[in-house]
């Protein structure tokens, strides 16, 4: 459920989007004749679905309420989307949703089946449009968070790895792990699995799901818990159950914040982007291409990045916050010395078709299926 | 009676046929959808569920653990369900209210408390730690140590129940009577009681089992990779990947499984188990004799007889286990008091933020009062239907009400998961999922075996008499049902009532189905909480709703003290004779 | 007669809420007719009731007495409507009442443990059956008082059922049944958990009441003692059958057959040679003792018996003219004593006399003759 985020690979994303997407228009300025939301009812609600806990808590703070605010909406919030949520959802004419967060390998999928409207820029502003790169604002789909995964670790421990390889070798590392499970919003355990067996970072695709099997089987006794959302596997390393974990940055900085003794370190991390779509039959559609568009302006990206240490797209709201709390920008992922450190992925790669008609992301799930509990 | 007037209303068929109707309509309407979607297309995705060998393995690894528990359960409980049994007043009261308590709080809460409790900083490494019996913290979370505990903790007060329920019904006369022929008193206890507890014991498994069968809250927060069970797997089908085919297959195939275990109980048992008779299987008879070969096992256990005949001694392992009901509170009060953002036992710092956050969260007000109204709903649905069933069952002729029995307590015999699917699914059709309205009649449907069985005892414990004097003395059935009958079971009116809400207000599965943006329960909202987002609220939230029972309890323990107070007062106006 | 009908017809033979209050004590009492009823319950081979026919005149108190079993239970339970006939009529004052429900019959019926509610107190559970009838709330609380006094509770309205002892319990199930002036009373084996001492007293109180009352009762028992002490005219059942219905007196002098004979009182039977036929009367030679009495003669397919009550026999010594025998034992019962004495043909009596410093004494094997006045006996 967790989002996707590529930042180098936006050339080869927006390759992928438009080669699997429906738009050929590729420019910087909203698509002229888009289907036309400007004329919707006005209704009192907006539901926004997102990925839960603190996380979800700043989106809604930084990023929706205000706008809510202003303009009388009520807003409400559900947690945990999944593309198959979505697909029953808009089959059965039924869609509570407005505003859904989903990775960056579901889009293709949300784009080929129809589940998901254009989104009317009409309702965006100059100023918030230019500062954007349109990687981040394809036909359907706006940037909601840029983040990265990686090595979270226990402060009170002597030292911690600062590569896979390292985070692999248990004896020089000694202690549990906690690591996402295959069933988690990003495929990143098997991407870790590689990387820690020596494939170049970047070369990790097509994904050898056996060589990242073999790879996870020798760190499967080692690892206490294999989580199915963030929350409880930075519980874990919160609680000194776990050493070590692969995790986002964002929720581990934050139980920094407030004392627990964890940190973050950016070496190797899986960079990442989310997006927020608006799904087809949504019933407040008015209220959430408002919203929206809001939530991509310089003051709510800043607010959102202040409450968790979480990057976005706006240039403007990037060179805000450098500029008013250095040291604080210095942690997010966007900031160049994290950056750098940080390993590229390609989660449209899951989004692709492995041969029988099921995506590698649905092979990747089996897969793990099987050999889990072994 | 069995022939009432010749022309008169069949009140009797009429309430039962109600409450059947009902039943068919929502609890095994759902169910059979369920069944046709997994049956589709000439069952091909049942095919391709069994042919998996990942699901297959899985089903293996719940029958087996449900298995276990089970007897572990049953270890546990027996002590404390005989010491009950053979306790009278104040004794009693208290082991069968303190092995209970448990059950008011939300399985949720309870599943979290004992990931603290065992944590690797958690208490019970502490002590161990402290004490010098090792020297690593032991890694009791996330693997089959936790799940099995924490599900020990779940299921021991449900057999203890159960297990009262039938041992008090065992005549102490019999092993007296062993006593003065001779025997020892462990060789009494084996020779008559053991023998004569088989029919409780025989209860109490198939129960555990069922709800054994369909785990998956617990599993899901302290279960490793090989304690994976088959419910979360259906949960994860339906609600994750919304493949509501394999999902119903799947569910097709944990019923299965459950209605062949239910079929060897009816073997063992005798089938008028089902249908509120007394235990009078065949099997039952040499499973009691079979239980009488233990009774050697007084030749090796005699020189520990001193020991194990000391009523003393079992009171303090009793005692130990009924602390051990109490260990998730020594946490969860605590907990709801912590300042920090995350889990931290114990806590550093003290606050009343998190019920200050509560109070103030429109989520959590707005989910309370769904819970209360959903609550409220089901209770009422449940109590009605359960007290006019009573009446029907007890007028309507005997071969309507030996099939009517186990119509109504089916809902407690199936595991709720394979309902909850199936209604989720029913309720989307017809446009009742997300609302108050569908999760009250779900709830409804699944707290009436209770309540049915509650009340039913209590009809049928008024001499029938008095409603044939009620109605010589001019007062039609429903007069007489309203005037006589009513007034004489409310006392166990308000307890169902008590009882149905708590078990709706707790009720986590089909509220995660059937919940969603516009309805969500507190269950659901835990849910999340524990899934989602880590933090002391949770907790918070259980001690109110705890707080919450335990006040509705003791208002409708006084409203019943008052009314019987009424009855015992004794005004003399003239001279007494 | 269609249903509806007969539920408004039996509405109006209801004493009106005016006549209850203005009225004496005296019930509108009705006639009792049980026509041919029959009653087969599921599973069992023989009926319970089988062809019943039975009247109980207006004001009488019939007492059905029976063993358990008898069917006599079952015709309460008819007549109360709580039982369905399978077959014939039962009616009340000459109106058919099998179709209708039991709270339209007025009928009053006093159960086994008495059925009081145990939530009302005594008033209200007295004041309970005016309230059916829609009797305004003053008025019924004096018609209650009114009977509770008559019943000899006048203190004890305000408490419950559980914290009255049994024969006030009693009292108050009668005063629930009366309060209403039903057409007929029903009694259904109403003092049999009490203690004998109290049972006897609370047959005399009934006795009252119903003088007091004039409702006309049917009254179930298996005591024989009790049956005779408090009926009218006593009705005897066997295994769903009216064996005889008479009086008190005629039953027990006048028994029809060897059932009656020994279920009313004891008998002795002894074989003898008859010849004769029960209109004309029987000549009866028992070892050489010859007479004539009545009687209606044996039952088909049985030796014919004499049969004697044991206060019938007299006893005296060797000589006199009678059968003879020698005594086995006597045994002292209070006031009487009983001789059993072996007669010379074989077979045993009981004899029952009075005890008397004047009567002589017979220790245990000494020769007897025992005698009696052939008026007195019986031919069955």
């Amino acid at each position: 459920m967790t989002t996707h985020r590529t930042l180098a690979a936006g050339a080869v994303a927006l390759v992928a989007l438009g080669l699997v997407g429906c738009s050929s228009s590729t420019s910087t300025t909203p698509p002229a004749g888009s289907p036309t939301t400007s004329k919707n009812p006005a209704t009192s609600e907006l539901v926004f679905f997102s990925v839960g806990g603190t996380f979800q808590k700043a989106q809604v703070d930084g990023l929706f309420q205000p706008c809510a605010d202003k303009n009388g909406i009520t807003l409400k919030q559900d947690e945990g989307p999944s593309v198959a949520k979505i697909r029953a959802a808009v089959e059965s004419g039924n869609v509570p949703w407005d505003i859904i967060e989903v990775g960056e390998s579901d889009l293709p999928t949300l784009i080929a089946e129809d589940l998901i409207v254009p989104i009317d820029y009409s309702y965006f502003d100059q100023a918030t449009l230019d500062a954007i790169d349109p990687v981040f604002r394809p036909e359907r789909a706006v940037e909601a968070v840029i983040f990265v995964e990686g090595i979270g670790y226990r402060t009170d421990v002597a030292s911690h790895p600062t590569t896979w390889a390292e985070f692999w070798d248990t004896s020089k590392f000694p202690g549990l792990r906690v690591m996402p499970s295959g069933n988690y919003f990003n495929p990143t355990v098997f991407e870790s699995a590689l990387v820690a067996d020596g494939v170049t970072p970047g070369q990790q695709y097509p994904i050898d799901f056996d060589r990242a099997f073999k790879s996870l089987d020798k760190i499967k006794g080692s690892v206490k818990a294999w989580h199915d959302t963030p929350a409880p596997g930075v519980q874990l390393l919160v609680d000194g159950e776990v050493n070590y974990g692969l995790l986002p940055n964002g929720r581990v900085l934050q139980a920094k914040g407030q004392g627990a003794k964890v940190d973050f370190d950016y070496s190797q991390a899986f960079r990442l982007v989310d997006y927020h779509v608006v799904p087809k039959g949504a019933k407040n559609l008015d209220n959430a291409m408002k919203c929206l568009a809001y939530s991509m302006t310089k003051d709510a990206s800043v607010a959102f990045m202040k409450l968790i240490a979480y990057g976005r797209s706006n240039k403007d709201a990037n060179k805000a916050l450098q500029a008013e709390d250095p040291a604080y920008a210095a942690t997010l992922p966007t900031s160049p010395d994290n950056y750098a450190k940080t390993l590229p992925t390609d989660m449209t790669w899951y989004a692709q078709d492995s041969g029988n008609g099921k995506t590698w992301l649905q092979v990747s799930i089996e897969r793990w299926n099987e050999w889990y509990g072994q | 009676m069995n022939s009432e007037r010749r022309r008169s209303i069949p009140w009797g068929m009429i309430w039962l046929t109600a409450v059947i109707a009902y039943l068919l309509v929502v609890y095994f309407g759902p169910i059979a959808w369920l069944l046709r979607y997994a049956l589709e297309g000439g069952g091909g995705s049942l095919l391709q569920v069994l042919g998996s060998s990942v699901t297959r393995s899985i089903l293996v690894n719940t029958l087996t653990f449900a298995a276990a528990i089970t007897i572990l359960t049953l270890l546990f409980s027996y002590p404390i369900a005989y010491f009950a049994a053979t306790s009278h007043g104040r004794t009693r009261n208290a082991l069968l209210l303190v092995s209970t308590i448990p059950l008011w709080t939300s399985l949720l809460v309870r599943s979290v408390a004992w990931l603290i409790v065992l944590a690797r900083h958690g208490p019970v490494n502490e002590i161990l730690l402290a004490l010098g019996l090792i020297s690593e913290p032991l890694n009791m979370t996330h693997n089959t140590v936790g799940f099995y505990v924490s599900s020990l903790y779940i299921l021991v007060p449900t057999m203890v129940l159960v297990l009262f329920a039938s041992m008090r019904g065992i005549d102490p006369a019999h092993v007296k009577s062993a006593r003065t022929l001779g025997a020892h008193p462990l060789q009494a206890f084996l020779n008559v009681y053991v023998p004569l507890s088989i029919p409780a014991v025989v209860s109490g498994c198939l129960l555990v089992f069922i709800i054994a069968l369909g785990f998956f809250v617990t599993p899901s927060l302290l279960g490793g990779p090989s304690d994976r069970q088959f419910s979360m797997l259906i949960q994860q089908t339906v609600d994750r990947f919304a493949d509501f085919t394999r999902g119903a297959a799947l569910s097709l195939v944990l019923l299965i499984c459950s209605l062949a275990c239910l079929a060897l109980f009816g073997w063992v048992a005798g089938f008028n188990q089902f249908m509120g008779g007394r235990y009078r299987g065949k099997s039952l008879g040499s499973l009691q004799r079979v239980s009488l070969k233990l009774r050697y096992l007084d030749v090796p256990l005699r020189p520990l007889a001193p020991v194990l005949e000391s009523r003393r001694l079992w009171l303090i392992v009793v005692t130990i286990t009924l602390v051990f009901m109490f260990v998730p509170y020594i946490v969860i009060i605590p907990l709801s008091f912590s300042d920090a953002e995350y889990l931290e036992f114990p806590p550093s710092t003290w606050s009343l933020r998190w019920y200050e956050e509560i109070a103030g969260s429109s989520r959590w007000l707005t989910a309370g009062i769904t819970s209360v109204v959903v609550g409220g709903i089901a209770a009422a649905i449940a109590v009605s239907l359960s007290f006019v069933g009573s009446l029907g069952m007890r007028d309507a002729p005997g071969r309507v009400s030996r099939v009517a029995l186990p119509l109504i307590i089916a809902p407690m015999l199936i595991p709720s998961i394979i309902y909850s699917v199936g209604a989720f699914m029913t309720a989307s059709t017809i446009g009742l999922s997300d609302t108050v309205l569908g999760i009250a009649l779900a709830h409804a449907a699944l707290a009436l075996p209770v309540c049915f069985i509650l009340i039913a005892t209590a009809v049928d414990g008024v001499d029938p008499a008095i409603e044939r004097a009620a109605r010589s003395l001019g007062a039609s059935t429903l007069t007489s049902t309203r005037r006589i009958m009513l007034p004489l079971v409310r006392p166990v009116l308000y307890v169902a009532a008590l009882l149905a809400f708590q078990t709706s207000f707790d009720e986590i599965v089909v509220a995660l189905f059937m919940s969603g943006v516009q309805t969500r329960t507190i269950p659901r909202l835990m849910w999340e909480g524990a899934r989602l987002e880590v933090n002391p609220a949770i907790s918070a939230v259980a001690v109110l709703v705890l707080g919450a029972i335990l006040i509705l309890a003791v208002v409708t323990g006084i409203v019943q003290q008052a009314s019987l107070w009424r009855r015992q007062r004794v005004r003399v106006e003239e001279s007494s004779q | 007669m269609p249903a509806t009908e007969n539920r408004l017809y039996a509405r109006r033979q209801d004493p009106s809420a005016e006549e209850l209050i203005a009225g004496a004590d005296r019930t509108t009492a009705s006639r009792l007719d049980i026509v041919n009823v029959t009653k087969r319950f599921r599973g069992t081979a023989t009926p319970a009731v089988e062809s019943l026919n039975l009247s109980v005149e207006s004001g009488q108190f019939l007492v059905l007495l029976g063993a358990s079993g008898s069917g006599k239970t079952t015709t309460l339970m008819m007549v109360a409507g709580f039982v369905q006939p399978d077959d014939g009529d039962i009616q009340l004052g000459s109106r058919s009442i099998v179709n209708v429900p039991p709270e339209s019959r007025n009928i009053g019926v006093v159960f086994q443990n008495y059925a009081l509610f145990p939530h009302m107190t005594v008033q209200e559970n007295v004041r309970f059956p005016l309230q059916m009838r829609r009797v305004r709330h003053q008025d019924a609380d004096r018609r209650v008082f009114s009977i509770l006094e008559m019943v000899g509770l006048s203190g004890m309205a305000r408490r419950y059922p559980h914290q009255l002892s049994g024969g006030q319990q009693q009292r108050v199930a009668l005063a629930r049944a009366l309060v209403f002036r039903p057409s007929i009373l029903l009694m259904d084996e109403p003092l049999g958990a009490l203690d004998r001492q109290l049972r006897g007293r609370m047959q005399q109180e009934i006795r009252e009441i119903h003088r007091e009352v004039g409702a006309t009762t049917l009254y179930v028992t298996h005591d024989q003692d009790e049956a005779l002490t408090m009926a009218d005219r006593v009705a005897v059942l066997r295994e769903g059958r009216l064996e005889q219905m008479a009086t008190p007196q005629n039953l027990f002098d006048r028994p029809k057959n060897r059932f009656v004979a020994s279920f009313v009182g004891e008998c002795n039977f002894l074989s003898a040679r008859v010849e004769g036929n029960s209109s004309a009367g029987w000549d009866v030679d028992l070892d050489g003792y010859r007479g004539h009495c009545e009687g209606s003669g044996p039952e088909p397919s049985r030796p014919a018996t004499l049969a004697i009550r044991p206060h019938v026999l007299r006893v005296s010594d060797e000589g006199h003219p009678g059968v003879a025998g020698a005594v086995i034992d006597t045994l002292f019962v209070g006031d009487s004593e009983e001789i059993l004495v072996r007669l010379d043909q074989g077979e045993s009596v009981t004899i029952r006399r009075v005890t008397g410093e004047a009567a002589t004494r017979f220790p245990p094997g000494t020769r007897v003759t025992v005698s009696w006045s052939w008026r007195n006996a019986l031919v069955l």
